[in-house]
């Protein structure tokens, strides 16, 4: 999942930007909410 | 405008947009490629490319038309974005599946998200092609 989220991160921001610092920031904020949203999501399953 | 000028933002194309859109789709980067964006084009062909290979390992399986359930057929849409991967793939017999595997519904989630990442790089070049984007 992690892998899967850092490549679909990296080609959506490089989709969207051009310049490497927003793509580089672009890339890192998507693969946080990526990540984290799986943790979250998993947890809640988890409770419930 | 003759086909020589198509494209703005000083990058000229010889291609006409769809036609782009059309290679953009068939192989993963050469839409990005071909309007001299050669790094990005790699990198769009190797990150789509390493999905697909990913997919592949863990014996994921394309989407099939067979039992034309409204959301697998979503699915083998999904799968057609990856272009000429997908029939070279079919045609080598490579994701056919392993359902036993604990990886396979994973395989097959990569395989389709391929795609789909394909279907935005090419809608990309295609808006690069006709200028709205930069």
């Amino acid at each position: 999942m992690i892998i899967m989220a850092a490549i679909i991160s990296c080609l959506l921001a490089l989709i969207k930007y051009n310049d490497a610092r927003s793509v580089t920031r672009y890339t890192l904020k998507l693969f946080a909410y990526l990540v984290g949203s799986v943790i979250v999501f998993s947890w809640i399953m988890h409770i419930v | 405008m003759p086909p020589s000028l198509h494209g703005r933002n000083g990058v000229y194309c010889i291609l006409h947009p769809y036609i782009i859109l059309f290679l953009a789709w068939l192989i993963p980067g050469l839409g990005h490629i071909l309007q001299r964006r050669v790094a990005k084009g790699i990198i769009f062909f190797c990150g789509i490319a390493l999905m697909l290979l990913l997919g592949i390992l863990m014996e994921g399986k394309f989407y099939d038309t067979r039992s034309l359930h409204p959301l697998l057929l979503l699915g083998f849409i999904g799968d057609l974005g990856n272009g000429a991967f997908f029939f070279l793939i079919r045609l080598l017999g490579l994701a056919t599946g392993n359902i036993k595997n604990v990886t396979y519904y994973y395989g097959t989630t990569y395989l389709a998200v391929a795609g789909l990442i394909n279907y935005l790089v090419a809608l990309n070049a295609f808006d690069i092609a006709k200028g709205r984007k930069q």
